[in-house]
């Protein structure tokens, strides 16, 4: 029997797999952009002699809570899934080779 | 961002989201909001809970209070990092509470000593019936119960962060934030929910904000270590590193192994204050107790929104003042004042009241969000369709969660009146009676008719909650007449705020739909009676005509 | 002071609320003049600010914001629960 309150809502296996997918780049994905990004900009901050490490990373760390929050609704605003993947992985890797380059 | 998002329009997805990451842990922040906001007045419902308590007339002399802790940790905690007394004033001026952070485990297997004392005879305040009191209502709302707390902080924390998206998509969703700002249409149906929910968001939103974000600093890097591990490395050094550079002055000074008794206290207290004449000391503080190189220091209460408040050091053998520690860097300050709003030490009687309000606010934000997301659904639903397993589920648990929740809290405090006295393991029943409750909510939810359930649920919260100052009565001789009569504002407050609740209850009962004398009857009735009023008047006219 | 901050808030959400059309119409009746719907305006802010001053000069700084915003969330309940009456009355 095939519930009325389906009707509307189309909960079709794409519609399931698009929510998945958004919802492991939000937590996971986000989690990956915000650590690789504030650990670049610990680092550059230390190089550049702006800040000691310890402060960028307490400010880092702080302002990671709300980039991270800003990071899971733009996977959400994103229309096309793969672009948004891809634009996610590239960032993250960016950050992640700026990272190692400075370090 | 392009221009059609996951859900249609940008509105949309974020209008998506806001629903589903308000929805998911509904239930968990709906507990974090209710038990956090009774935290607000956790000494008062102490004071309430205890009512072999009794208040100090008048209290010895800052130096005795002092000496008095100190003395009961010297001989309880002998072997310690730390001592810190804390003395009583405001709020807390019933107890002296002694706490020391010990070197090595204790016979029973804990790293600290932490006891409330009778401030005049300095023994354990155990007069007192066992109880959770209002401390371990207030401690849930971060580590919850029946769990580790490295896990329930996990949990606390991820539902801490869904809150913080479901404030910031509320507020990129919201058209006219200002006209909303005082737009209440009650009998208006699923309308009526949304001006509830706007209003309890909007006009609570600073508190709001602050409140969720602020409760993320308190486990800052255990929420997000990464950053942290990924520049300094793990470990106990880099724990230090960052103690050290985020309160300076905290680190540890080394032990010299000499043993040494304290100094006296009266002249560096008398030092102490001077330095602060308007304000009382409020902690007394020692760093390697019993060791030569030991540090005494004396803190005042802070006035403004900051948790570490200014504190005068001494050497604590020879009494010898040193210098100030330097100041904390500016990002410490930030999340220490954060961290000081969300607690509201600072808060008067007033500012209190109204924490408690915008939190019990909060909670309502919560509940008209679930509310209104099982009202549109079945409007979508329309008349002929047959309700999903999701929303009969949403449908029922709404209730459990909104209603079963202060029916557990309400069930505590009578808990502490009616279980007896000398009870084994009392404490934990009392808590073990809230959560009894609150799931017998849930299937009296699930399995009576919904509406039946709503006004029974409701019903009963407000009779259990005006009758609680007449099971006060019955059970103690601290009464609402006698607690007036004496002026204890703290336990006749309780009282009063009881019934008070009790009797909005009735009003949100009266208004169920399925009442009596609900507000729908109440409207139809009036459209009748206009209409009949036109219909005579309208008779009249032909009869003159 | 806390009551009086209390007051003037109050009272600056009132001139807010008078100088939105909707808002005034259920209040007065009528829609005031745009000129007497922007000195509503004006004043409202101009109130707000004053318990700003008010809260900051009494409390301090952090206390002093925090305050305000208690006294708006006080202020804005109490004017939304008057217009939500004055609506019931009007209907």
């Amino acid at each position: 029997m095939v519930s009325h309150a389906r009707q509307k809502s189309d909960i079709s296996a794409s519609y399931r797999w698009q929510v998945l997918a958004r919802v492991l780049l939000a937590s996971l994905g986000g989690f990956a952009l915000t650590s690789m990004a504030g650990a670049f900009l610990v680092v550059a901050f230390e190089q550049s002699g702006m800040m000691a490490e310890t402060q960028a990373v307490h400010i880092m760390t702080l302002v990671g809570f709300i980039a991270w929050c800003l990071v899971a609704m733009w996977v959400f605003a994103h229309g096309h899934l793969l672009k948004l993947t891809l634009t996610m992985f590239a960032s993250t890797l960016a950050f992640t080779g700026l990272y190692f380059l400075l370090r | 961002m392009s221009e059609q998002g996951f859900q249609g329009s940008f509105r949309q997805s974020m209008t998506w989201l806001h629903t589903w990451v308000g929805l998911v842990l509904s239930l968990v922040l709906y507990f974090m909001f209710i038990t956090g906001s009774f935290g607000y007045f956790n000494a008062e419902i102490d004071h309430w809970m205890k009512p072999e308590q009794v208040r100090m007339a008048s209290l010895p002399s800052t130096q005795t209070l002092a000496e008095t802790g100190l003395h009961y940790l010297q001989r309880e905690a002998p072997d310690a990092k730390e001592y810190w007394v804390t003395l009583p004033s405001g709020r807390h001026s019933n107890s002296l509470t002694v706490y020391a952070e010990l070197r090595a485990p204790n016979a029973a297997g804990e790293g600290y000593v932490y006891q409330q004392l009778n401030p005049i005879t300095g023994e354990l305040a155990s007069a007192v019936r066992e109880t959770g009191g209002g401390d371990a209502l207030y401690a849930m709302h971060y580590a919850l119960h029946y769990m580790p707390y490295e896990v329930a902080i996990y949990i606390v924390g991820v539902a801490t962060m869904f809150m913080f998206i479901a404030l910031l998509t509320g507020i990129v969703i919201h058209k006219k934030i200002f006209v909303d700002f005082f737009t209440l249409r009650f009998n208006k149906g699923q309308r009526s929910w949304l001006d509830g929910h706007n209003m309890s968001s909007v006009l609570a939103l600073p508190f709001l904000l602050m409140i969720t974000y602020s409760g993320l600093i308190f486990y800052t890097f255990d929420y997000l270590p990464s950053i942290k591990v990924l520049t300094m490395g793990a470990g106990e050094e880099v724990e230090e590193a960052m103690e050290a550079h985020l309160y300076p002055g905290s680190d540890s000074i080394e032990l010299t192994g000499e043993k040494a008794s304290l100094v006296n206290l009266s002249a560096p207290l008398a030092a102490a204050e001077s330095r602060w004449p308007h304000t009382p000391i409020h902690y007394v503080n020692v760093s390697n107790p019993g060791d030569s190189s030991a540090v005494l220091r004396f803190m005042p209460k802070s006035s403004g929104v900051s948790r570490g408040s200014e504190a005068m050091a001494f050497n604590g053998v020879t009494g010898a003042l040193m210098s100030d520690p330097p100041t904390m860097p500016a990002s410490a300050v930030f999340s220490d004042a954060m961290m000081a709003l969300h607690e509201g030490h600072f808060a008067n009687i007033w500012l209190r009241w109204l924490y408690f309000v915008s939190g019990l606010v909060g909670a309502a934000m919560i509940a008209t969000g679930l509310v209104l997301w099982a009202k549109k659904r079945r409007q979508r639903l329309g008349k002929r369709g047959t309700a999903g397993f999701g929303l009969v589920l949403i449908e029922r648990s709404n209730l459990g969660i909104v209603v079963g929740l202060p029916l557990g809290v309400v069930a505590y405090f009578w808990a502490n009146r009616v279980l007896p006295v000398d009870m084994v393991g009392r404490g934990e029943w009392e808590m073990h009676c809230l959560f009894l409750v609150w799931l017998a909510s849930f299937f009296h939810a699930g399995l009576r008719d919904l509406a039946c359930a709503w006004r029974e649920q409701v019903g009963l919260l407000a009779a259990l909650s005006i009758s609680l100052p007449l099971l006060n009565a019955v059970t103690t001789d601290v009464h609402l007449v006698a607690t007036l009569r004496e002026g204890d504002w703290v336990r006749a407050g309780f009282d009063l705020t009881a019934i008070a609740f009790g009797v909005a209850l009735v009003a949100v009962w009266r208004v169920l739909p399925g009442s009596s004398s609900a507000a729908v009857s109440r409207r139809t009735r009036r459209t009748l009676r206009k209409e009949a009023d036109n219909l005579a008047a309208a008779a009249n006219e032909k009869v003159n005509v | 002071m806390f009551l009086v901050g209390l007051l003037l808030t109050t009272v600056g959400l009132f001139c807010f609320a008078a100088s939105q059309a909707k808002q005034a119409a259920l209040m007065f009746g009528t829609v005031p003049s745009s000129s007497l719907q922007r000195a509503n305006r004006g004043l409202a802010w101009a109130l707000l600010l004053g318990s700003t001053l008010l809260g900051i000069s009494t409390y301090g700084f952090g206390v002093g914001l925090v305050s305000l915003f208690a006294w708006v969330f006080t202020g804005g309940w109490v004017i939304a629960l008057a217009l939500s009456w004055r609506r019931r009355v009007a209907s």
